[in-house]
């Protein structure tokens, strides 16, 4: 496992060592690109970066979405569907792009989650002239909001002129609540992936996609 | 070995990530709720009932007052030993338990204190003083807690007056 990690963070590199020319001078104004890790939470997430100026700033917009049908290793829901949006600022340590290409870049992201899964539903009934409440079985939809921002710095790889790679880590932090309970149950807050995260984080991974 | 610190962390996180072994164990006792303004409206005294679950038993007078556990308090009039009289029943839901001074019970109403004002024959009552919020939800009989679910379902102001078997 150790030297497939290694291998995953090399990769980048070992292939923008196979192109021979130099800085590539040509300007740059937009790119798209997908989050494969994303699918680790059935997710779904696209980065369109658009450069903002004749220097080195960049706008990128990140749409997500999320749907499952069903439970998976992580989660024992019955269905779950859910959407986002990452806006950054991005800033290149450098204005023209080279081969590799150091960035840092910051932003909000925002996500929403509506999870069914198997709960209980309050059921009124009267007895002996008085009105009570009792638990039936049903299902139940939460809906989970999830508001934060990252701060990232990254390695972006330029491969055959149009390619791009892209390894990045950095810190966040996420506020969330749901619907349904006064403050979010732990349920959904076990650990900094879960639909639910409140607090720090670590955030890495890749991304890759075409550039004009 | 530094350097792998990392990786093994990031594979350490992905394996914890990798089960959900949470199991929510019910009991047989389903928690039953009341809203506030119900719960307080609902101390009342009735006629007399069969005794199904009782509690604690307190003695003034020519009375024994028997708690039926989580429902409310059964009136015996004790005038002949040899022959006591279930006369009346106060319902006072969530209640396990009770004391007496002069002519004033004092009982539990779920996770609040009473006072009921009696009158000699107990005829009739009167709820004379209320503090709100004095003790913590009844647990259940198998000593369990609600859960999260149980928890994320009752209504906000809802007041967990007692627990009934499956």
């Amino acid at each position: 496992m150790k030297y497939l990690i290694a291998v995953l963070l090399l990769f980048p590199i070992l292939v923008s060592a196979q192109n021979d020319s130099e800085d590539i001078r040509e300007e740059k104004s937009f790119a798209l690109g997908v989050v494969p890790q994303y699918a680790i939470t059935n997710g779904f997430r696209i980065d369109l970066d658009f450069r903002l100026n004749d220097k080195n700033h960049w706008l990128v917009v990140a749409p997500q979405m999320y749907i499952s049908s069903k439970s998976n290793l992580d989660w024992d829901y019955n269905s779950m569907a859910g959407g986002g949006v990452e806006i950054q600022h991005k800033i290149f340590m450098k204005r023209e792009f080279s081969e590799i290409n150091p960035y840092f870049s910051y932003g909000p992201i925002f996500s929403f989650f509506s999870v069914k899964d198997d709960g209980l539903a309050a059921q009124e009934f009267t007895e002996n002239g008085g009105n009570y409440i009792g638990l039936v079985e049903d299902e139940i939809t939460t809906n989970i909001y999830k508001i934060g921002g990252n701060l990232i710095f990254g390695l972006h790889f330029l491969i055959m002129d149009n390619f791009y790679l892209d390894s990045y880590i950095g810190t966040g932090i996420r506020f969330s609540f749901d619907d349904k309970t006064s403050g979010l149950h732990d349920y959904y807050n076990e650990w900094w992936g879960d639909m639910g995260y409140s607090g720090t984080l670590m955030a890495g991974g890749f991304r890759f996609g075409v550039m004009f | 070995m530094k350097k792998s610190i990392p990786f093994l962390l990031a594979v350490f996180l992905f394996i914890l990530t990798g089960f959900d072994n949470e199991q929510v164990y019910y009991g047989p006792y389903n928690p039953v709720f009341m809203l506030r303004s119900e719960m307080e409206k609902n101390v009342k005294l009735e006629g007399p009932k069969t005794i199904l679950n009782p509690g604690k038993i307190y003695l003034k007078d020519h009375f024994i007052f028997i708690n039926e556990k989580y429902r409310g308090i059964h009136v015996i009039d004790n005038t002949n030993p040899e022959d006591p009289t279930n006369v009346a029943f106060i319902n006072v839901d969530g209640c396990i338990d009770i004391a007496m001074k002069n002519n004033v019970l004092y009982a539990d109403n779920a996770v609040d204190l009473i006072a009921i004002k009696l009158d000699e024959h107990i005829t009739d009552i009167e709820v004379t003083k209320r503090i709100k919020n004095t003790f913590p939800e009844p647990v259940s009989p198998e000593g369990r807690e609600l859960t999260w679910k149980e928890r994320q379902a009752a209504p906000e102001e809802a007041i967990l007056v007692r627990w009934d078997l499956n």
